[in-house]
């Protein structure tokens, strides 16, 4: 059934299945598998974007990754094209130059909770603000999974992670709320398991003229672990119950709490801005 | 016989007559989609003939990590269980339930769900996406930058202050994109100007939110589009900022110019007055081995070659190039002789020579400098700022992390000799040597005829280049009975250390400025440096 057999970097010998034919060139067979923990949604977030890249209908030459530090940063070093590793939070800087230098590249910011809306916030609204021609995908985990679980930015209320042993005191971002009222053009929240709507997103993202804004909520072990929520196959479960797809919400309504009772996913935004060059 | 059009779908009062046609007929909803009934609508589903997919689930054992998400999102729910048995990490891993065999419906759910690329479902019917959507639709562009010489300074003599200077350089070298953030002293002069500049050559300007972002869309915009050369200037604070991606620039090996006119500090200082304080900070500011160029002009003339220079010298060796110009330089207004363009050495970064994408390694250490593929051009490099190997992925193993960092260091220390580059004053007699640089050199030099003309045997060492230092000057000096090196700079002692590092126990003495952010006078220079010879 293989199409492709390496001896990875592991050691493991890896037989890529015959259902990846199509994304078989853009994958990086021979570093399989992957770093990430049992239970990461990273994994199907990078078979879903290496399909879109496929089917965007721009050559996969002129698609560029750009990632920051952290889980989600290593993503753009399994997918085979141009990817760029660069530093904490500064992955959105890095790919306006690329974007203004070739506009004819599609440059793909993918990062973490933490890498995009902490340390690189001010990057995050400042290029939503220009309506710079980039596309980012922010993998929403809810907690610094790299460093063991500090509290990140979107850690809700309540939850408990190693630099909030006593329950987070602080409010999380609203990712969608922030990406419109920055001005983003583009913006959708989707969890890694609504993969035909997730896929659909990242296919609509590439068309989009100007700054568009995918929130993936992914499960994330050590976010369960911390807050005694089973493994992250609960809180996928979670995912998969809770949620209702409302395309035309409030945005202001979009915030998610540590009860996670109310989930609301869709393609919140889409509206025409003028671009910061072009 | 009409054709069926399969996907098409009726209206209420085209259901109603649907379903008053099979009640006519007495067939039941089975009939309805016999092959030779003509129905432009949906059509109902004949169990009889649709078929339904067996699946075939095949697990890669080694890849799963036993997250059990196939097993819990399987929608017949009990397809897949848990195997008693492990693989090779220690993981259980999913199996088809013993008399299950056929309840798959090849539905991929477990397929799509798991992240680690451990199951396929393999069916008798089979859609890839390919066939869905269409075939790519860009043709590939021509170069996007060429150069317009029309646009460019015209040869010949120009009167310029030091900043225009630098920004006039650096379009000249092929500079054509800039970003940058305000500050002072370089934003009035530097930034503005180039963007009133870039877009007449054809380049690009930004500013960006911070210095961080600045450098960030510097190294990016040097990584693309046929390789732009690419810029940004600032100043002791905003560089300070920049130090992370120095490092990062110098990890990827992308080629690019930072302009530091350097001002009064530590911290904000005196923003409108000169420092010479970054000098160590160039070379040591970001963190691990690595090695930079960095040239330190002394007059507008010098801020218009020097650029040139530390653009050629970025692209020649794949570092990070620094201009370390200071208040009085940028603000100093000068004769600028403009060469004609002919007899302007332009350097372009290696290229690959292999075709894309599968033979080319982005960080081959059989090269010094390695060639760069610029992103979009097919070779789907994977640019890491982790410990790398050749093909570009994190390692931490001990000889590639030995081979990159010993890589990095050489392209600039093998060829420190061919890259470095200054001045000697009045050094074949002189029994003192004073090291200075910059702005301050002008002071320097005019001290040391007024010392001469007294008697006293002084000369100059001034470095053109700050990094790679030429210490092997200072050595011969040293060697060849020099009594006493004198630093004189716009801090309280920096290259003074360095001289130190090369001058054999010869001593050493530095002459601090007196009020921080001005310029050391002729006079307070020459006192000084009569106070060290007389002792």
């Amino acid at each position: 059934m293989s199409v492709e057999a390496e001896v990875t970097t592991t050691g493991v010998k890896v037989e890529l299945p015959k259902s990846y034919e199509d994304i078989k060139d853009l994958i990086r067979i021979d570093r399989l598998p992957h770093i990430w923990c049992p239970g990461c949604g990273l994994g199907i977030l990078l078979k879903l974007l290496a399909r879109a890249i496929k089917n965007s209908g721009i050559p996969v030459e002129k698609h560029v990754i750009v990632t920051g530090i952290g889980c989600t940063g290593r993503l753009g070093g399994y997918l085979k094209l141009d990817a760029y590793h660069v530093t904490h939070g500064r992955a959105i800087p890095f790919a306006v130059g690329l974007k203004m230098a070739n506009p004819e590249l599609e440059v793909t910011v993918v990062g973490g909770d933490g890498d995009i809306l902490a340390i690189g916030g001010n990057h995050f609204i400042h290029a939503a603000r220009r309506n710079d021609d980039i596309n980012v995908i922010i993998v929403n985990n809810f907690i610094y999974g790299m460093t063991g679980g500090q509290y990140s930015p979107t850690t809700p209320k309540g939850a408990k992670t190693t630099t909030s042993p006593y329950g987070h005191y602080e409010n999380p971002f609203n990712v969608p709320l922030l990406a419109y009222a920055a001005g983003a053009s583009y913006v959708a929240r989707w969890t890694v398991l609504h993969q035909n709507e997730l896929y659909q997103s990242l296919l609509e993202m590439f068309k989009v003229k100007g700054f568009a804004v995918i929130e993936v909520l992914s499960p994330c072990i050590i976010y369960t672990d911390r807050n005694a929520m089973g493994d992250a196959v609960d809180l996928m479960k979670i995912l998969r119950e809770r949620p209702v797809i409302d395309h035309n919400a409030n945005l202001a309504d979009l915030e998610i709490d540590f009860s996670m009772k109310k989930i609301i996913l869709g393609n919140f935004v889409k509206r025409e801005r003028p671009i910061s060059y072009g | 016989m009409q054709k069926v059009k399969i996907n098409g779908y009726c209206t209420i009062e085209e259901e109603k007559r649907f379903k008053s046609i099979s009640n006519e007929k007495n067939l039941g909803d089975m009939a309805l989609v016999q092959q030779d009934e003509v129905w432009s609508m949906r059509r109902l589903v004949n169990l009889h003939k649709m078929k339904r997919p067996i699946g075939k689930i095949i697990v890669n054992i080694d890849l799963c990590k036993d997250c059990r998400f196939c097993i819990e999102f399987c929608p017949p729910n009990g397809v897949l269980e848990e195997s008693k048995d492990v693989n090779s990490k220690g993981y259980h891993y999913p199996v088809v339930k013993p008399g299950k065999e056929l309840d798959c419906v090849a539905c991929r759910m477990c397929e799509k769900v798991c992240p680690d690329f451990a199951i396929t479902v393999v069916s008798e019917e089979y859609i890839t996406y390919d066939k869905y959507y269409g075939v790519s639709r860009h043709a590939h562009s021509a170069e996007l930058y060429k150069k317009d010489l029309d646009k460019l300074l015209r040869p010949g003599i120009h009167f310029l202050d030091g900043n225009t200077a630098v920004a006039e350089g650096a379009i000249t070298a092929g500079c054509r994109f800039y970003a940058g953030y305000p500050i002072t002293p370089p934003s009035n002069e530097i930034a503005e100007y180039m963007s009133y500049r870039l877009p007449q050559v054809g380049g690009k300007f930004i500013q960006m939110e911070d210095e961080i972002g600045s450098i960030m869309a510097v190294l990016g915009g040097a990584s693309a589009a046929g390789g732009v050369k690419s810029m940004t200037a600032t100043s002791g604070p905003g560089f300070s900022l920049m130090q992370e991606e120095i490092g990062l620039g110098s990890m990827l090996e992308i080629p690019a110019l930072i302009v530091d006119v350097m001002r009064a500090g530590p911290s904000t200082g005196i923003p409108t007055l000169l420092g010479q304080g970054d000098i160590l900070q160039a070379k040591y500011g970001s963190h691990g081995d690595y090695e930079i160029v960095a040239y330190l002009p002394a007059n507008p003339q010098e801020a218009f070659d020097f650029t040139i220079k530390a653009i050629n010298m970025a692209e020649k060796y794949r570092v990070v190039a620094i201009v370390l110009s200071d208040q009085l330089v940028g603000h100093m207004y000068g004769k600028v002789r403009v060469p004609e363009f002919d007899e302007i050495e332009i350097v372009e970064r290696p290229k690959p020579t292999v075709p894309p994408p599968d033979q080319y390694l982005p960080y081959d250490s059989r090269y010094l400098v390695p060639p760069m593929a610029i992103a979009g051009t097919g070779y789907r490099a994977n640019n890491e700022s982790l410990t790398h190997t050749d093909k570009g992925y994190p390692t931490t193993d001990r000889d590639a992390s030995f081979k990159l960092v010993m890589r990095l260091v050489r392209k600039i220390r093998e060829n420190e000799k061919e890259i470095a580059e200054w001045e000697e004053y009045m050094l074949d007699d002189a029994e003192y040597v004073i090291v200075s640089y910059g702005s301050t050199s002008g002071s320097v030099r005019r001290a040391i005829k007024v010392l001469r003309a007294q008697g006293y045997r002084v000369g100059m060492l001034r470095p053109k280049t700050a990094w790679p230092f030429p210490g092997w000057v200072v050595e011969n000096l040293a060697s060849r009975g020099v009594q006493k090196f004198v630093t004189v700079e716009v801090n309280m002692g920096k290259m003074y250390h360095v001289v130190r590092e090369f001058s054999r126990g010869v001593p050493v003495e530095h002459i601090p400025y007196a009020p921080p952010g001005y310029i050391p006078d002729p006079d307070y220079v020459i006192n000084n440096v009569r106070k060290v010879i007389e002792g």
